[in-house]
């Protein structure tokens, strides 16, 4: 299988920090991936690794079938990005910008273009140097994805929208992931917004990868337990291994626990206690993954 | 065509134009006045070649910051073609620049030079003006600031070369121009582009180090000691003073305005230029230190301050422009867009008295010139003369009178260049050159009235005190009612 990108034994540092440790990540299409962790944990160095921008120090990175520090114009016309800072031409209006970059690719749709600028309600007139901050993310997002990519690189896409754009933005991901089928990797500390379109998580931890798992495997591998004894007081510490998290007052207890499923029955019968499962959505889940603990 | 097109689309704009009319004239000024018969010049300069290399040069560096602006963005990089297709643009822009300057050259002098040569000449300037401002390395822009001066100070020399090995200038032009087109426009140093947000064109033009650079020298020069904690604020505005201060030249205070003070480093090569071209049978020593003293008091390649003789522009020029660029480029204020606590009554405060510093360090840098000026005359045997002095006096009266103006100015353009619509540095720009006229215009204005010397004196004084109450009122006023953040 080929991969959308590929990477191995992916190490950078600088000067005496390592922004990233033997990262190996393989990523296929079509799915949309959820790049995770906290700040400075290396999601914008490895994306900018993924594009190009930066080379490895260790390692190898691969996009789209070629070293990403190769990408040339081939590979290029089928990748769109997002970066975190937008940098544009302050003195171009929307639609010159539109028009500039747009002079760049073969196959410009400018339906899609205007159906965008309509949809995020962005006034094609306006100097680039006159919008907001959310406008520019708008902006940045209409000239990555008109030329129809196989990858979307999105680096926090929608931390300056409103929660009416951010979910056009997100129901157009998806419908970007259906039309063009389009590999899509979203940097975002947005979790509810990315829960809803997301179907793979990676999530780094100090330059090392610590999670790389479908968000179904996930939510299958974490989960919230509701405890109520019906026999007295609850132990004052669960010393099982699968529990990762735990509060307990006296007859009730609440535990975070992974890989659960096959124990509950056992723990139930131990404790004569009543468990109401449910599992962990992203946002109450992200401790865990970059902590491997959490309170409930 | 079509390739073409995403150049010209970025060089098509009315600030590139203003910049290239801007450079036309400086280039137009600059050979017309080398080629005027003065016998004092006529043995150090080839006005031809001068031509040939000024005019594609100053259209290269336009082109090359249209350029390096677009590579800042952060769209550039992953454009397809974009490489291939902005270079296309470039050496087409270059080719016919060189070959109407050398078709003008061809119509309208004589030169013994080969006009193929000339072409390879002017196509070398043109590339390496693109990157005459490196933003990834200072060492290539001081490489290049040392050959153009070497090639301007002694285009005679170079000219002749030229015309007795057209081969080997040919060579050698198109290998300069080569690299500086492989420099500009090499996958490494263009990927390497994003991450120097300098934007070098008007627009977003930051006069702030690139962040890389700033970066670095920061390790380097990491203080041995803090040299800022909160416990040095207080409601005392002497305090708030040193924090504008702290936040004009950073970290390291006085050590890093000194050092950016003695990092003067053009000026110095100037000197040298003079001093190689007038050494004659002096030795080094005291070739340069003449020339200091000509270059400051005496110098053969100013125009004469009118009919008078004796004292020349060029100093007062340099006094003129330092106050300028003081005022508008980094005067010691408190940064806008953060919020202190501090009212803006006492912002006000803060900002007046750190334009009172300023005007202060000004004047010790004018002291400073104009003593080492004498100090390096009375080396070499030069009898001090200051039948110079009121006039130097004078001008830096006014240049302190105008400061106030200047720093006014500069709040005016930051308003109206907040939301980026407007070129900061076409009004730098305009504001230096303004004042530097207004300085030598008022200068030669108050020398004709020969108004008795205390009469004057008084008069410039009570000008500098109004001048600095109406700016401290401007600025209440500013400050009571501009958007801060």
């Amino acid at each position: 299988m080929e991969f959308v990108f590929e990477t191995n034994g992916l190490t950078k540092r600088f000067d005496e920090v390592t922004a990233l440790d033997r990262v190996d990540l393989k990523i296929g299409r079509p799915s949309i991936v959820g790049l995770l962790g906290k700040n400075g944990s290396g999601k914008t160095t490895l994306i900018n690794h993924l594009m190009g921008l930066q080379l490895p120090g260790e390692g190898s990175v691969t996009t789209l079938g070629r070293p990403s520090a190769e990408l040339g114009h081939d590979e290029l016309i089928h990748i769109g990005y997002v970066p975190q800072e937008i940098r544009l031409l302050d003195w171009m209006t929307v639609e010159q910008h539109l028009h500039y970059v747009s002079c760049f690719y073969p196959k410009w749709d400018r339906e899609r273009e205007k159906r965008l600028l309509d949809e995020l309600e962005l006034e094609a007139s306006k100097p680039v140097g006159a919008l907001s901050t959310g406008n520019l993310q708008k902006l940045a997002v209409i000239l990555a994805v008109c030329h129809h990519p196989h990858l979307l690189v999105l680096d926090e896409p929608v931390s300056d929208l409103d929660p009416i754009v951010r979910e056009k933005l997100l129901a157009f991901l998806l419908e970007l992931l259906r039309e063009d089928e389009a590999t899509i990797l979203v940097s975002s500390h947005v979790l509810r917004d990315v829960e809803k379109v997301v179907d793979w998580v990676v999530c780094l931890d100090e330059g090392r990868v610590v999670t790389d798992s479908a968000l179904d495997e996930l939510k299958e591998r974490y989960s919230r337990w509701r405890v109520v004894s019906k026999n007295g007081d609850l132990p004052e510490i669960f010393s099982e291994p699968f529990v990762i998290g735990q509060e307990v007052s006296g007859r009730e207890a609440c535990l975070l626990v992974e890989n659960g499923a096959s124990q509950i029955d056992a723990f139930r019968s131990t404790y004569g206690a009543e468990i109401v499962e449910r599992p962990l959505n992203l946002e109450e889940m992200f401790p865990v993954l970059v902590q491997k603990k959490s309170s409930c | 065509m079509l390739t073409l097109r995403p150049f010209f689309l970025l060089v098509g704009r009315p600030a590139v134009f203003t910049l290239g009319a801007l450079g036309l004239l400086f280039a137009g000024f600059t050979v017309t006045g080398l080629a005027s018969p003065d016998a004092r010049i006529a043995g150090y300069f080839d006005a031809v070649l001068v031509a040939a290399l000024l005019f594609p040069g100053l259209a290269g560096w336009l082109a090359g910051a249209v350029i390096q602006e677009f590579q800042h963005t952060s769209v550039a990089m992953l454009l397809p073609g974009v490489r291939s297709r902005i270079a296309s643009g470039f050496l087409f822009t270059g080719v016919v620049v060189t070959a109407v300057v050398v078709g003008s050259i061809a119509l309208k002098s004589t030169t013994s030079m080969n006009l193929a040569v000339l072409f390879a000449v002017g196509s070398g300037a043109f590339c390496l003006g693109g990157i005459f401002i490196d933003p990834l390395s200072t060492w290539i822009t001081g490489a290049n600031t040392v050959l153009a001066l070497l090639l301007v100070g002694r285009s005679q020399d170079v000219s002749e070369l030229v015309i007795a090995h057209p081969v080997l200038a040919t060579a050698l032009s198109l290998a300069v121009g080569a690299v500086s087109f492989f420099r500009l426009f090499a996958r490494s140093t263009f990927r390497r582009k994003p991450f120097v947000p300098t934007s070098p064109l008007p627009g977003r033009y930051s006069f702030e180090r690139s962040r890389q650079r700033e970066r670095r020298r920061t390790i380097r020069d990491r203080p041995k000691k803090i040299a800022w904690h909160a416990g040095y604020l207080g409601s005392d505005s002497r305090r708030w003073v040193r924090a504008a201060f702290h936040e004009a030249h950073g970290a390291h205070g006085w050590k890093a305005f000194s050092k950016g003070v003695s990092r003067a480093w053009g000026v110095g090569l100037l000197v040298l230029i003079y001093a190689w071209a007038d050494r004659g049978e002096m030795g080094l020593g005291e070739a340069l230190a003449r020339s200091i003293y000509d270059a400051l008091f005496r110098s053969p390649h100013e125009p004469q301050f009118g009919e008078k003789g004796g004292p020349f522009l060029m100093v007062l020029i340099f006094i003129a422009a330092v106050g300028a660029v003081k005022a508008l480029y980094r005067p010691i204020a408190l940064h806008a867009g953060l919020t202190y606590p501090l009212s803006r009554s006492g912002r006000a405060r803060v900002h007046f008295r750190g334009g009172l510093v300023d005007n202060a360090l000004f004047l010790l840098f004018a002291a400073f010139v104009y003593v080492a000026g004498h100090l390096t005359g009375w080396l070499v045997g030069i009898e001090p003369r200051f039948d110079f002095m009121p006039y130097y006096f004078r001008a830096l009266m006014l240049t302190l009178i105008l400061m106030p103006l200047a720093y006014r100015g500069r709040l005016a353009l930051l308003a109206a260049t907040r939301r980026g619509a407007e070129n900061t540095m076409l009004g730098v720009i305009f504001g230096v050159t303004a004042f530097v006229i207004a300085v030598i215009v008022l200068s030669v204005i108050s020398a004709g009235l020969l108004v008795p010397p205390l009469a004057e004196l008084t008069v410039l004084i009570a000008a500098l005190v109004v001048s600095q109450w109406i700016y401290r009122q401007s600025l209440t006023d500013y400050y009571r009612a501009a958007d801060l953040a």
